[in-house]
């Protein structure tokens, strides 16, 4: 599991290019047993004719940035591509599509005013030093409408954490690879008809899953994603959302959606007859891929297994891989037969 | 019909939470339909079959309401709440849960704007070991349910919207024999979530026609308690089709059915999600005037509902 979700993370695959994180994906479950359709989406069955259909979905994408303007100094000036708190942003190594690694620069502190000192400094105002010396130079390496990402190791520490970027959604998409490799000869032993989407472009629309949702017609979905995990500080107790170490998080609304009560009843059983970790994720506004599957065409039923992940949209996102194993095990409880599970 | 009425305002169903509501109003027209079904997202679709235009009629049976989102170790419920709830107005209110657990809504202060942050529910429980036996996480809250009569002809309480709606299409369920149309009747989910029962209703069912049946806020778009029922114009997103006002005006004329026009200038989020997955399909409205909608004292005038009624059952 460390080596794919290595692999996974490392990817190149800021929203709309998603292509490199998808090739990990069909090498690793075998090209032969998946599908990328017309959009980019990646997916795979484990078939079982007759029974419900369930769609196990996690995304591919990560937020990342896109070139928008080239300095005469050989500066590159980007926008954002899905949702930052611009400070996480600063003094960050990125890599292009391409393989250019810069940084991301401002006004330092020394040349700000008294006033500016006391602003944020938002993301018109910062660039991408690719130590180019001039516009030309800058030219030959990047083109507007170029990708970068986050360009950060993998670094195992501590009580059994992880850093990486993009452990949303890699995270997920790791967990659903392992899960496909342990009930991929075990159509009979399942509940479900079970698909496995890989799906593109969640941070900026879901236009990915949404197209899945309308093409499978699934009677269930369950979504494995990232969430924050607000457990360290003071913050109050019930403003925690996820804590690391306790499992997914199942959340019961969410701003877009309230899952189906009775399927996350059934889930929760099923861990709990198990000694399964999971908690229950307090409300937050931001919305899922679930609301997509919920009203897409003529509907699902639907739950998510929310991964706890600190510091998530950073180049130093944390997670446990307690968790991840955690929530590998809850999807296998929710998917399976009561004999087998 | 008033009795029906309170039945359908005491049994809960906030969004998310129908199965209740659901039941209620399946055993009401199950002996009236040819075919019932209750589909993914728990809308309740009821077929009478005819021969002509496939025509859909749908009216939302979820209500607002809270859910339980976190308990503290004193035994206050922190909450989180559907849509379109009103916590000016629901501050201080008596509430229930969907297992009949009594509490009042608090503010944390009493000089902050109450919302989802700041509120709590009081169960009377001294500590979480003990709110914990009456309620669990998830688990829904209410305003307490009332219907009672004003003046001669209104109506207030809560819910009325929108089970108001739910008693016209019951009573027209009832009512319809020998339909020529082929008519389905739909009872959708999550209205207070954004509205996508009646998104995949339309989408699953796909019919020619689809009308909306539900309230019209006096406060969005000058309709009249009495004035009769309303045939939707257009809203803040979406037009009607000129087909079906037409069609609704005519027959409205012609069967002496007392009418008024509803142009809706501050919402209108459903009609245009249906109109996105309806194929093409024509697209109406017919409603309900309501007052003070989304708080404890909604008003109503029956014989509005009334009308509302007749111009649905000459749909057939």
């Amino acid at each position: 599991m460390k080596r794919l979700l290595k692999r996974l993370t490392g990817a190149f695959g800021p929203t709309g290019n998603e292509k490199r994180v998808a090739d990990v994906i069909a090498d690793r479950l075998g090209k032969e047993n998946v599908f990328y359709d017309k959009m980019g989406n990646l997916v795979a069955r484990i078939s079982n004719e007759g029974k419900p259909k369930l769609v196990l979905s996690a995304h591919m994408d990560e937020v990342g940035f896109m070139v928008t303007e080239i300095t005469d100094n050989g500066l590159i000036g980007f926008d954002a591509v899905g949702g930052f708190d611009p400070l996480v942003l600063l003094a960050k190594r990125v890599i292009s599509e391409r393989g250019v690694i810069g940084a991301i620069i401002s006004k330092p502190i020394h040349l700000m005013s008294e006033d500016e000192k006391k602003t944020r400094t938002e993301i018109e105002d910062m660039y991408i030093d690719i130590g180019a010396k001039d516009r030309t130079d800058a030219e030959n390496l990047v083109s507007l409408g170029d990708y970068f990402c986050f360009y950060s190791d993998f670094v195992e520490f501590g009580d059994g954490f992880i850093k990486a970027k993009a452990i949303d959604d890699r995270g997920g998409c790791a967990i659903l690879c392992s899960v496909y490799d342990k009930l991929k000869d075990k159509a009979s032993e399942l509940d479900y008809d079970l698909y496995f989407a890989f799906t593109v472009r969640e941070e900026t629309g879901k236009s990915g899953v949404n197209y899945i949702s309308e093409r499978y017609r699934p009677d269930y979905a369950i979504v494995v994603e990232g969430t924050t995990a607000n457990d360290l500080y003071s913050t109050p107790e019930h403003k925690k959302i996820a804590r690391t170490g306790h499992g997914p998080a199942m959340s019961f609304m969410d701003g877009a959606t309230i899952y189906d009560r009775s399927f996350i009843r059934d889930i929760m059983s099923r861990c709990d007859t198990l000694g399964i970790k999971y908690q229950i994720k307090g409300f937050t506004f931001a919305g899922t891929d679930a609301a997509s599957y919920q009203r897409g065409a003529d509907g699902a039923r639907v739950a998510i297994f929310s991964l706890p992940v600190r510091y998530i949209h950073s180049q130093a996102s944390v997670v446990k891989l307690e968790d991840i194993e955690s929530t590998e095990r809850a999807i296998i409880a929710a998917v399976s037969k009561k004999e087998n599970r | 019909m008033i009795n029906l009425l309170e039945k359908l305002m005491l049994t809960q169903g906030v969004s998310g939470r129908e199965e209740n509501i659901c039941r209620a109003i399946e055993n009401e027209i199950k002996p009236f339909a040819d075919e019932i079904r209750v589909d993914k997202i728990g809308n309740l679709i009821a077929h009478k079959k005819g021969s002509g235009k496939k025509i859909l009629i749908y009216t939302n049976m979820d209500e607002i309401g809270f859910f339980v989102n976190y308990i503290e170790e004193n035994g206050l419920i922190r909450v989180c709440s559907t849509r379109g709830l009103n916590y000016d107005a629901a501050i201080y209110s008596e509430v229930v849960s969907e297992n009949g657990v009594c509490g009042i809504l608090i503010p944390e202060s009493a000089s902050e704007k109450p919302s989802y942050e700041n509120v709590f529910i009081d169960i009377g429980a001294k500590s979480k070991e003990e709110a914990e036996k009456q309620v669990k996480l998830m688990d829904s809250f209410t305003c307490v349910p009332k219907l009672k009569k004003l003046g001669s002809e209104k109506y207030m309480g809560r819910p009325l919207n929108n089970r108001v709606g739910c008693l016209a299409l019951i009573e027209a369920i009832k009512n319809i024999k020998n339909n020529e149309n082929d008519l389905y009747f739909a009872f959708t989910t999550h209205a207070q979530a954004e509205n996508y029962g009646s998104k995949t209703a339309v989408y699953s069912v796909d019919p020619d026609i689809v009308i909306s049946v539900s309230i019209a806020r006096k406060e969005n778009s000058r309709v009249k308690l009495g004035d009769g029922a309303c045939i939707k114009i257009k809203d803040a997103r979406s037009a009607c089709s000129v087909s079906v006002i037409d069609m609704l005006r005519n027959l409205a004329s012609e069967n002496n059915i007392k009418f008024q026009y509803e142009v809706d200038e501050s919402s209108g989020y459903d009609l245009s999600l249906v109109r996105s997955v309806a194929h093409g399909a024509e697209i109406g409205a017919i409603s309900i005037p309501c007052e003070n909608s989304h708080t404890t004292a909604e008003v109503v005038c029956m014989n509005d509902v009334e009308n509302v009624i007749k111009l649905i059952e000459v749909l057939k």
